[in-house]
């Protein structure tokens, strides 16, 4: 079916731009100090190939095994006169050419011999460390298997598997206090998604409202008056609006939890030439429709003008929903800091200051989500309302 | 202004006089159409002829209570007398309801006694100036067929909401079945795919018959249709000229045809209006327009000569068309405004001509009576005639 | 279209009675229209023109101007200006209305009117940098796009640009300095770079919206018969491009959004100003935003707090006006 082609073209191009933009900022992430590409946990030797098993012997550098951690002969130190060297115990002799005895043997006293020195046993025999030998750039680099770190993931790997698997499996990884990411971050939209799109609903609903009242207006003139007193009005700042409500008494007020939130909600819908836009918009919206031939008729044939100018109506408005819902998104932190509410915007602020990359990333993804899911509604409602845009599929 | 200046001419469903049109741009009214009058006989129709931009489509409009001017400005009366219903002045019941008054109006415009703002679609009074209107039984065919049709909606249910302005008591069966006799009375294929298609479906021809359907559905008693053939192909423009002289020479429908295309007044029409930027420059029965040399304002005859060299094929270029291309909207200054382009007073001008110049610069013709209901605006007057056999002996010699 | 007045054309003279009454009522009115009729977009752009004009005699005046090194107002003597004598016995500290200083004093004690036009600094030259940004990539990513229809390169621009659209711009001006600080080994060190890189984003940010803009006009121009001309002439496809359409036409839309971006950073300022030092500029650096904050104990209405909000609320509103009123003016083929 042909709707089916249309509705799978924009779910594809959603995944397509959501998918991108958590491309680039997984990125940026990497090369970042708090990358999670970088070589955390012991190394596992079981199972290590040499020359082919990657290994790391710094958080960074990495390269290919040369060889397996052996159990490295016992040694002990023999003193020569002041010339202390380490041999194996097993080529260090008694005086007379046989194996000593590591039991009865006396330390600086009783003499050994290596070939044809002699001096005399500092320590017994102790196994060294095991080692393995790693080709880090091309340089054959000898560290302890214990500080032996394994690689961490390929970007690819980490990617798909940790970051994007991880939504499914819910463990992205932890945030700066310990608390697994994806956690924080549903906790912080808990609050931050009701707060936007109450926010829009509070816009669309006054701007309505407002066209409505600049319609009815008899006076002509004065409505562009008006117009423009709601745009200025409108411009004041988010933080601006918030501070004046705080020093008026709205305050967030632990006891009753909603007023907060509310007050969010008030002022995002107001501040930051939100509603003067809005209005502006859907003025210019409602006024274009109205001009159209067919209402006219359709008024001339007794119909109901509202039932014909609802479906030219809502997709405009919806994309001017659509394209809000971002800028929003952008002014709710500054709002959610003002009031103290524990959303989105004051826990991507408190990640940009820790810093806690993962966290910030792991935020904008999911907003990039919310703002792409909306676009797509959008779309839909429009593939479902607009039977041209239907038509122009078929045509091909 | 008494009430008899405005009583409605014996005979006609349709009386339109002094009728102003105007729109608010910044703190100044541009006028539209000044001095339009209209008379459309009871069963006849009337042909409103002029060039683009004469107005002719917002004057029509505003007497329809369609106006989409916002805001507008208009005054004039405009009086229905459909049957035997008392005779209904539109534009006189905006007056009731609109209470302020554009600033400095009466000074300005001693002679004009309404004045009100075009209000917006849904306001309450406009809604119940519309009722009115349905009430006497008019219906509109808009000029661009698919602008007209809504485009969320099937051709069906709209048709279907037309057919329930004539039978507000038919059910859903009813009222479609009389939305498949409309299409099958515009020669569209009566059935229910048809009902089912959407207004972008429909080619050009079709949206118009759509159209011309739907404002038949409502069964007026009073139709208009502005520019129904402009924009299509000619030979659909046939089909659409016949089936319009198919609905309109039936008996008791009148109406009023707006349209640059003189043949198709001339085959469709009873009477004959001619605009010239937003004034009535010549009104009278179709047999008027005649031939080339009948009696006629010299704009009628530019139109005339027109529409005979495109038909023959010819391709003439008068030099006064040249000068003043496209212009729109009420001229106002000293005189008539049509002597830019006046063959008469060119040549008058030139030495040689019937008319007193000095008249055609100071002041603006009225409409005067040439013949039997036949009013000319221009100061040859009744010397018309003369100027008709001595222009049209001078073009015989090229 | 002309503007002329309805006058009843039977009329040829005016009645005398009418002209006086006219007068009588009218003249004010009539003079100013007049003397604001050669402007289409009249107020908006008369409001938008000096703010503009005020911020930069600022910032010109910041120059001048250091407040932390001015005298506080308590050590100076007696003289001229805004340090009024007398007034240091009488007064407290902080964000009061004090006689003899214009505004008051701000939360350090100096003058509220020299930190309010200092505090231009703090948005001036990141925001010209800002909008410096997102017209040259803007312009140029949608002036090849606009031009080069229909090959991989305008398909590549406008997914690279959608893919930048997706984020709020906010959020990615706080991903930049998330990076920032997690790269700095002392982000307070190098708080400049900071602020840069901030500035930096928000034109990033900003220019898919310019390049939309240039995408669309330059697509409408060229369709138009004057660029086939152009080709036919034999001239090349850039030189085309940069005069006869960039130049020539799609300047009103440059300088609409540049300032419209102008003053969307200074909103984006004063509010992370606002929020704190380690989001905004550093605390010793005034700004509207900091301002405010640091008189947030004072009274509702004194002038420490009206002042800079004033003074944000006019600036943001004035840019956006002359932004629109340019855009009507300037701008060919738009409503």
């Amino acid at each position: 079916m042909k709707t089916a082609w249309l509705v799978g073209q924009k779910v594809g191009h959603f995944l397509a731009v959501l998918f991108l933009s958590s491309l680039v900022l997984a990125g940026l992430l990497w090369f970042s100090p708090g990358s999670p590409g970088k070589a955390r946990d012991p190394m596992n030797f079981e199972g290590a190939v040499v020359d082919t098993t990657r290994v790391c012997i710094t958080r960074t550098d990495c390269g290919v095994l040369r060889s397996v951690p052996t159990t490295p002969p016992k040694s002990v130190d023999v003193l020569f006169g002041d010339d202390l060297r380490t041999f194996p115990a097993t080529d260090v002799v008694t005086q007379g050419g046989a194996a000593i005895d590591y039991d009865t043997v006396k330390l600086r006293q009783d003499a050994v011999c290596v070939g044809d020195e002699c001096g005399v046993l500092t320590t017994y025999p102790a196994a060294g460390p095991r080692t393995v030998t790693v080709e880090v750039d091309g340089v054959l680099e000898e560290a302890r298997a214990m500080d032996a770190l394994a690689p961490g993931p390929g970007f690819l790997a980490w990617f798909g598997g940790v970051f994007w698997g991880g939504v499914f499996t819910w463990d992205i990884g932890p945030a700066y206090n310990g608390e697994p990411v994806l956690g924080l971050v549903m906790e912080g939209a808990k609050f931050t998604l009701p707060i936007v799109f109450g926010a829009l609903l509070l816009a669309v609903v006054v701007g309505l409202l407002q066209v409505a009242f600049l319609t009815w207006l008899p006076f002509p003139s004065m409505r562009g008056v008006l117009r423009t007193a709601m745009l200025g009005l409108s411009t004041a700042p988010v933080f601006i609006i918030g501070y004046f409500m705080t020093k008026a008494g709205i305050l967030p007020n632990p006891d009753v939890w909603w007023i907060a939130p509310l007050a969010c909600i008030a002022i995002l819908s107001l501040g930051d030439s939100n509603l003067g836009e809005l209005l502006l918009q859907m003025e210019g919206e409602v006024r274009r429709l109205r001009s159209r031939d067919y209402i006219h008729a359709a008024g001339l044939r007794g119909a109901s003008a509202f039932k014909h100018m609802l479906p030219g109506l809502v997709l405009p408005l919806s994309s001017i929903g659509a394209a809000k819902i971002a800028f929003l998104l952008g002014s709710v932190v500054i709002a959610e800091v003002i009031y103290s509410v524990p959303g989105l915007g004051e826990l991507s602020l408190k990640a940009a200051v820790k810093p806690d990359p993962l966290l910030l990333v792991t935020i904008t993804v999911f907003i990039t989500a919310v703002v792409g899911l909306v676009a797509l509604v959008r779309d839909l409602l429009e593939i479902a309302i607009d039977p041209r845009v239907r038509k122009a599929q078929e045509g091909g | 202004m008494s009430a008899a200046a405005y009583a409605p001419a014996p005979g006609a469903i349709l009386t339109a006089r002094d009728v102003w049109v105007g729109v608010q741009v910044g703190n100044l009214i541009k006028p539209i159409v000044q001095g339009g009058r209209l008379t459309v006989p009871t069963g006849g129709i009337l042909g409103l002829v002029g060039e683009s931009g004469s107005g002719k489509t917002q004057f029509v409009r505003m007497v329809m209570g369609l106006s989409s001017l916002e805001p507008g400005v208009f005054s004039g009366s405009a009086i229905y007398k459909i049957g035997d219903t008392e005779p209904v002045d539109v534009l006189d019941q905006i007056q009731e309801f609109s209470p302020f008054r554009p600033p400095g109006v009466d000074e300005l415009y001693p002679e004009r006694q309404r004045i009100g703002w075009a209000w917006p679609l849904w306001r309450r009074r406009f809604r119940q100036r519309l009722a009115l209107l349905r009430r006497l039984g008019v219906g509109f065919i808009f000029q661009n067929p698919v602008g007209a049709l809504n485009p969320y909606l099937r051709v069906g249910s709209q048709l279907v909401e037309a057919v329930r302005v004539a039978r507000p008591k038919a059910n859903r069966a009813e009222a479609e079945e009389g939305a498949l006799h409309w299409l099958a009375e515009v020669h569209l294929k009566a059935d229910r795919h048809t009902l089912g298609l959407y207004p972008h479906e429909l080619s050009g021809g079709m949206a118009q018959r759509v159209m011309i359907a739907l404002a038949l559905a409502g069964e007026p008693k009073f139709l208009v249709a502005d520019e129904p053939t402009t924009g299509l192909d000619s030979h659909i423009r046939l089909e659409i000229v016949g089936l319009l002289n198919r609905i309109m020479g039936q008996g008791d429908l009148s109406g009023i045809v707006i349209s640059h295309d003189l043949p198709m007044i001339a085959r469709l029409c009873d009477r004959l209006a001619v605009m010239y930027r937003g004034r009535v420059v010549e009104e009278g029965p179709i047999e008027a327009l005649g031939n080339l040399k009948s009696p006629n304002h010299p704009y009628t005859r530019e139109l005339k000569e027109r529409a005979e060299a495109l038909a023959q094929g010819k391709h003439r270029r008068s030099g006064s068309e040249r000068a003043d291309a496209g212009g729109t909207g009420v001229v106002v200054g000293r005189g008539c405004i049509f002597r830019t382009r006046c063959g008469l007073y060119a040549r008058a001008k030139a030495g040689s001509g019937i008319l007193d110049t000095a008249r055609c610069e100071g002041d603006l013709p009225a409409l005067d009576h040439i013949a039997e209901g036949h009013e000319v605006a221009c100061f040859a007057g009744t010397k018309l005639t003369e100027a008709a056999t001595w222009e049209y002996g001078e073009a015989d010699h090229d | 279209m002309s503007d002329f007045e309805f006058k009843d054309p039977s009329e040829s003279e005016e009645p005398q009675g009418s002209f006086v009454s006219r007068i009588g009522k009218g003249a004010v009115k009539d003079l100013i229209t007049t003397v604001l009729r050669w402007r289409h977009a009249d107020y908006r752009l008369l409001i938008g023109s000096s703010v503009l004009f005020v911020l930069v005699v600022f910032r010109i005046a910041a120059i001048f101007i250091d407040v932390d090194q001015l005298e506080s107002y308590l050590d100076s003597d007696d003289s001229g200006g805004f340090r009024g004598g007398g007034a240091a016995k009488h007064v407290t500290k902080y964000c009061r209305a004090v006689p003899g200083l214009l505004l008051g004093n701000d939360r350090n004690g100096y003058s509220l009117a020299m930190t309010i036009v200092e505090a231009v600094e703090a948005f001036f030259e990141p925001a010209m940098l800002s909008c410096a940004i997102a017209i040259l990539a803007g312009t140029l990513l949608g002036a090849v796009a606009g031009y080069f229809r229909g090959g991989l390169l305008e398909s590549g621009i406008k997914l690279s640009l959608t893919v930048v659209a997706a984020y709020p711009r906010l959020i990615l001006v706080i991903v930049a300095m998330g990076f920032f600080v997690a790269y700095m080994h002392d982000p307070g060190g190098a708080i400049r770079l900071r602020l840069t890189m901030m500035s930096t984003m928000l034109g990033v940010a900003y220019v898919p919206v310019l390049a939309l803009a240039i995408y669309q006009k330059v697509g409408q121009f060229q369709r138009e018969q004057f660029i086939e001309a152009a080709r036919a002439h034999g001239l090349s496809d850039k030189r085309i491009l940069l005069y006869h359409i960039l130049l020539a036409n799609c300047a009103p839309v440059i300088a609409r959004h540049f300032f419209y971006l102008f003053g969307y950073f200074i909103l984006v300022e004063t509010s992370l100003s606002y929020l704190g030092p380690q989001y905004g500029v550093p605390g010793s650096m005034p700004s509207w935003g900091n301002l405010l904050a640091g008189c947030s104990k004072g009274d509702l209405f004194s002038p420490a707090v009206l002042a800079p909000a004033m003074a944000a609320i006019t600036s943001i509103l004035g840019l956006t006006f002359l932004g629109d009123a340019i855009g009507e003016r300037f701008e060919k083929g738009r409503t």
